[in-house]
């Protein structure tokens, strides 16, 4: 075999990365003669060390390219080196092959060059903010629902204020818009799955929630990444994107209500709508439904107003969060700092939390009415999703959740004081 | 080539190389005197490097007579060490403000 050589001797320098990267990937440092190397003598830890190299190995393919295979190698010589390492018994060695092998694997990767490091506290954080987000769209847009309900013409300015507030709380967040979008699907994807345990909407199961969270997702984050660049064609993608999801989500009810599919345009529009702006569709004299969850019976009704007011479920949060992934990728250059303002994570944090609970008390007897479920379904102003307040867990859940997207807010303000 | 960004465990690793700075140690090495697990150590190892504060090579050993793939070793660079030294003062006037007055107390 080759010799392999120093990297980076005193003649060229201590190696730079680079240096180490090129070297690595040229062979003399490949992992063909390595691995023969370190399985020449296994110390009796051989399916440990399989193990641990699978779990190394899947580690240095989330590293930066450039850094992959210098990883790969310097971990690997490490684990030999405790392998091998005569001063310990075999317990302690294959305890420290272990927790080298593991801690490396279950860590977050190196950024790339450049980049923000992403910390545990990052990966718990950013999801929990996602799913908060989506939480409050959802409360916002009941909250639009229940204004609908009870002050009529009302309901449109309580939906642009609602938007106006996801819009504010968006340019305030530092945060990734692509990510975030994906993350707030994902959530938004739960949070309408679990959203029918007092079933309220007729076509409420993963048939109707998959395309139309799917699409939203993949357009969204497509329009904020576009935004960046190319404003008018990000915010255009953005608009087709919750136009697309409101057909996708709505296929499956339209086929089952005998709809015909050339109203599909005015099915975002008209979702946000109070109901019997426009109706169409086949007429149900008898008041009676019986479709997919939902059995009730009620005034008579056309097949669109049952459409659009389950559709207004889906695509009232989904708007919202638009708005709020839309707000953040717009914003260009960091805004100067603010004037000094105290640490408010905690308060912030707890106030949110209470809020949250107090919201739910508020939202949860109308899941309960099952009942007037086909009534405020064909009015367009059914509250949905939070049947599962109910349960103390429930209400556990999104306190913490609500408590942890209210100390976000506050980390915002607070590091735009320290930067 | 920025700063990197002084944590704790960042601190822990440049205190680690600042005891000798000429010495040069291996991952191991750092992660037994840091205390440090791997997942932690490697990566601001990188960072270190990426600001120049570290430099790395691999040990100079012929994998094959030696039986096992070769090491590699990181010490600090002149730069980095000024820049250590700097950072680790800074910590320990931080500290010495947080408990001077007891510190003081006791003493009289």
């Amino acid at each position: 075999m080759k010799r392999r050589g120093p990297i980076g001797s005193p003649r060229n320098g201590l190696g730079g990365l680079g240096g180490l990267a090129r070297i690595a990937r040229s062979g003399l440092g490949g992992l063909g003669g390595l691995d023969r190397i370190a399985r020449s003598g296994l110390g009796g830890l051989g399916g440990l060390d399989r193990i641990a190299r699978v779990g190394l190995n899947a580690a240095a393919r989330r590293w930066p390219q450039d850094l992959s295979e210098t990883m790969r190698y310097e971990w690997s010589a490490e684990l030999d080196a405790i392998r091998d390492d005569p001063a310990s018994s075999r317990p302690v060695r294959a305890y420290r092959m272990v927790a080298f092998a593991g801690s490396i694997a279950l860590s977050p990767a190196v950024e790339e060059a450049g980049a923000e490091p992403v910390t545990w506290r990052d990966r718990v954080i950013r999801p929990a903010s996602a799913a908060g987000l989506t939480l409050l769209a959802a409360a916002l847009f009941n909250a639009v629902h229940e204004a609908d309900h009870r002050a009529g013409p009302g309901g449109a300015l309580a939906l642009a204020a609602a938007a106006l507030l996801m819009a504010a709380i968006g340019y305030r967040c530092r945060v990734d818009a692509v990510r975030t979008t994906v993350l707030m699907g994902a959530s938004m994807f739960a949070f309408l799955m679990a959203g029918n345990q007092v079933a309220v909407m007729p076509f409420m199961g993963w048939i109707d929630i998959l395309p139309a969270v799917a699409v939203w997702t993949a357009l969204t984050a497509a329009g904020a990444a576009l935004a960046a660049r190319r404003r008018a064609l990000g915010i255009l993608t953005a608009v087709a994107a919750i136009e697309l999801a409101a057909v996708a989500g709505s296929l499956h009810a339209a086929h089952v209500l005998g709809l015909g599919f050339g109203s599909a345009p005015a099915w975002f529009p008209l979702a946000l709508a109070p109901g019997g702006t426009a109706d169409f569709g086949p007429y149900f004299a008898d008041g009676t439904a019986a479709f997919g969850r939902l059995q009730g019976s009620g005034p008579a009704f056309h097949a669109s107003e049952i459409l659009l007011g389950n559709a207004s479920a889906m695509v009232g949060p989904m708007l919202l969060c638009t708005m709020f992934a839309m707000a953040s990728a717009l914003r260009r250059a960091p805004r100067p700092p603010l004037a000094s303002r105290p640490d408010l994570r905690v308060p912030l944090g707890v106030a949110g939390a209470v809020a949250v609970l107090i919201a739910g008390e508020l939202m949860r007897p109308s899941g309960d009415a099952a009942g007037a479920a086909l009534h405020r379904l064909i009015d367009n102003s059914n509250v949905f999703g939070f049947g599962f307040l109910a349960d103390t867990p429930g209400r556990v859940a999104v306190a913490l959740l609500g408590g942890l997207l209210a100390a976000r807010l506050g980390e915002t303000a607070h590091l735009r004081r320290d930067s | 080539m920025g700063s990197p960004r002084m944590t704790s465990s960042v601190l822990k690793v440049v205190a680690a190389l600042l005891a000798d700075p000429a010495a040069e140690r291996y991952g191991l090495q750092l992660m037994h005197d840091t205390g440090l697990p791997s997942g932690t150590l490697y990566p601001i190892l990188v960072r270190l490097e990426r600001a120049g504060w570290v430099e790395s090579r691999w040990e100079d050993a012929d994998p094959v007579a030696e039986g096992r793939p070769t090491r590699r070793y990181y010490r600090l660079t002149g730069q980095g060490a000024i820049e250590a030294r700097r950072e680790v003062a800074l910590m320990h006037q931080q500290m010495a403000r947080a408990t001077g007055p007891v510190g003081r107390a006791r003493q009289a």
